[in-house]
This record gives structure tokens, sequence and C-alpha cells, in this order.
């Protein structure tokens, strides 16, 4: 899967948020908080094919929590990115 | 001849060819923003004539995604120099009505109107020009607000919403039921820092449906985003939520730089955590505009 385009990663008021961006409709913002393990593995992986074992390799590298772990955290971050139509 | 204007503390120069009909009808916007020829360099400098629209070859870089703003659509394409070109055309139409080319500098707009005289061109004309605007400005900390604003007790109060939402309405009924507040702009207010930090709203000569082109500048009370509902009720919005409503009604063009995104990004950062920003859930009556207004003063004195 990939990262949607269109999508924006920026630190705000202090917080990690991903933004709908670019668009003149005045549709309200879309923006969603992440915690800093998914803003790291948004970071890693956008503009590049992936899956929950890529996620998983990252966090294990960052983080050197072990792969088990890694691989449950990458699922849900996943999901939940999944959840909010932030990849395709 | 070449008439310079300043919108927001910026300076911009149009050159419009003789007796161009368009201009005719948009001049007197314009004329309150007029300014004296100084030493001051211009943010932008435009030219427009009317004539065939000139062939070009650039790669597209931006179509609507919702059929465009209002009846216009418009389409970028970026040149093999760098220069931006710009169509604007009738929803209705298959050819563009008029195009508009920026440099990569982003300083100049050369804007061609089609030759054969038509009714809506002077919208298609104000609507180019205040995209070139925007453009020209986005990185200087200036952003295009679209809402309607108000001025009451010395300052602005801005209105935004999704369109329909009756954002125009609420303005009004603050005109209307509210001793001393008077209308702003009703659609295209600018907002930027003065030098001592304080958010000033600014008119334009862009104020869609309405007639209210002035020259007129005002501290940013609060910020109000508009929603329907059945109680009129205000509350204000938490600072990230309060970004993402600015955010929303930012103009901007999804083509334009990441430099220039990102300046976008920390102006409007700046703005959610130095304004009141509000949601009113309101009816479009009286009580509507005096619940909002005491609600603000609450925040306003706290």
């Amino acid at each position: 899967m990939k990262i949607k385009k269109g999508f924006t990663l920026r630190t705000v008021m202090g917080q990690n948020v991903v933004l709908a961006e670019g668009s003149n409709s005045d549709s309200f913002g879309k923006i969603i908080t992440l915690n800093s393990s998914a803003a790291m593995l948004w970071e890693e992986l956008k503009g590049r094919s992936f899956d929950v074992d890529t996620a998983a390799d990252l966090l294990v590298e960052k983080y050197g929590i072990d792969r088990e772990q890694a691989l449950a955290d990458a699922k849900y971050i996943i999901d939940l990115m999944a959840e909010k139509g932030l990849v395709e | 001849m070449k008439q310079l204007y300043k919108v927001a503390n910026n300076v911009f120069a149009v050159s419009v060819s003789e007796g161009l009909r368009a201009w005719t009808t948009l001049k007197p916007r314009f004329a309150e923003f007029a300014t004296p020829l100084s030493a001051e360099k211009p943010v932008l400098e435009v030219e427009v004539k009317s004539m065939e629209l000139p062939e070009y070859a650039g790669e597209r870089i931006y179509e609507p995604v919702h059929g465009g703003i209002g009846f216009i659509s418009s389409c970028a394409s970026r040149m093999g120099d760098g220069s931006l070109a710009l169509e604007f055309r009738h929803v209705a139409d298959a050819e563009p009505r008029l195009l508009m080319i920026m440099p990569s500098t982003l300083d100049r707009a050369d804007i061609t109107i089609a030759s054969d005289g038509d009714d809506n061109d002077s919208y298609f004309l104000s609507h180019a020009l205040m995209i070139a605007f925007m453009i020209a400005t986005c990185g200087n900390g200036t952003l295009l607000f679209h809402s309607s604003a108000v001025v009451y007790s010395g300052k602005a109060y801005l209105f935004q919403g999704k369109s329909g939402t009756g954002k125009s309405t609420h303005a009004r009924l603050w005109t209307e039921h509210i001793v001393g507040a008077e209308l702003l702009n009703d659609d295209n207010p600018l907002i930027s820092f003065a030098e001592d930090g304080t958010a000033m709203a600014y008119g334009s000569p862009w104020s869609g449906k309405t007639h209210c082109y002035r020259n007129v500048a005002a501290p940013v009370g609060a910020i109000v985003r508009i929603v329907r509902g059945a109680e009129n009720s205000l509350r204000r919005l938490a600072p990230l939520k309060a970004y993402a409503s600015l955010t929303a009604s930012v103009f901007f063009m999804p083509f334009l730089s990441e430099e220039l995104r990102e300046k976008r990004h920390k102006t409007i950062e700046r703005l959610a955590g130095s304004v009141a920003c509000c949601e009113m859930h309101c009816r479009p009556d009286a009580d509507a505009a005096l619940t909002c207004m005491r609600g603000l003063m609450i925040y306003a004195n706290n």
C-alpha cells in the first residue's frame, strides 16, 4: 500500500498532525493527530510502497523493540491510517 | 496606463489596454485602493489586454476537482521556463475566456481576455486578479480569507463556513441588529500581521455578490465558523481545531511550492495561536447575531 497523495504531516501547535491540503473547496479541513511512532512511520514510508512488515522493520530499527511487538504496533497504526482514509 | 493599488499593505500595479470593457466594470471597485506612484516596489505587476488567447505549451499541473468556484473553472499548466499558465473558463464552456501567465518569480501576471467581449468577462478578470494577488502575496504572510467580515467597536469579526451555510446572512444580521456593526467585506477580506504582532483584517476589491469594496483595516476580534443549527450557540475551538478550521478558508493553489505552503502554514498557525476561533451554530435570525456578539465579548474580556 501507499500513503495517499494530498495529505501532509506537519507539526501544528506542538502536535504531529496529518492534514488534507491544497483544496479551495472550504471543506472543514480533515485533521488527524499522530503520536511520535506513527509520525516517524509516515515520514519514512511516504512516497513508497509498504506493508505491515516494512513498517514493523522500521519500528524495530528505530525503537529497538522486539519483532512481535513491532508487528502488532505496525498493524495497529496502519489499520488506523486505513480507517481514516490516509492510505490506498 | 499604469495604476498602483495597495491592498492589505501590498502594492501592485495594473496596466490595462485602453477601453477594455471588463475593466470599466471593475475599476470603480479598485478606486478606493488606488495609491500614488512611489519608490516601493510592487509585489505584483499585472498587464491586461484583450485579443485571441495565445497558444502555449506546458504540462498540466492542476485540474479542478469539483468543477470550480461558482461558475468559474480554472486549470493550470507549468511551461518549459517554469512559468505558470492559468486558464479560466465558464464551467459550461469548453473554451477558456481568460489566460494568465505568471513567471516562476510570481511577481508578474500577463492576462489575456478572449477578444469577443462577453458580459461575464469582468467576473473572470476580477477572479484572475484575485488569484494573481493571492499567489504573489501568500509567501509574505498575507492570507486571502474566504469569509464575510464585519467591523464592530473597532475590531473585525470574520464569519467563515462552507458555501451556502449563511456567512453573508450572519454578517448582515450583525449590521441590522447590532448598533455600530458595519460590513467590511462580504467574500474575500485579507488577513496579515502588523509589525507589533496584531492580526489585522483588510477590505479588498473582491467581495462576491455584495458591492462592498472598502479600504479599511481593523484588528481581528475573532474568527467564527458558521454552522446551521436549530439553536443559537457559540463555542470556542481548541487550538488544533482552530488551525484546521482556518486552513479550510485560506485560498491556496495545490500546485504552489512547498516553500509557499510552509509559509502559509506558519501564518495560519500564528493566527490560530493569537485570535479567538469559534464555532457558531445558528439560525438565520436576529438572536443569532446577538448571541454570537455577546459570546465573543466574553472571550475578548478573558
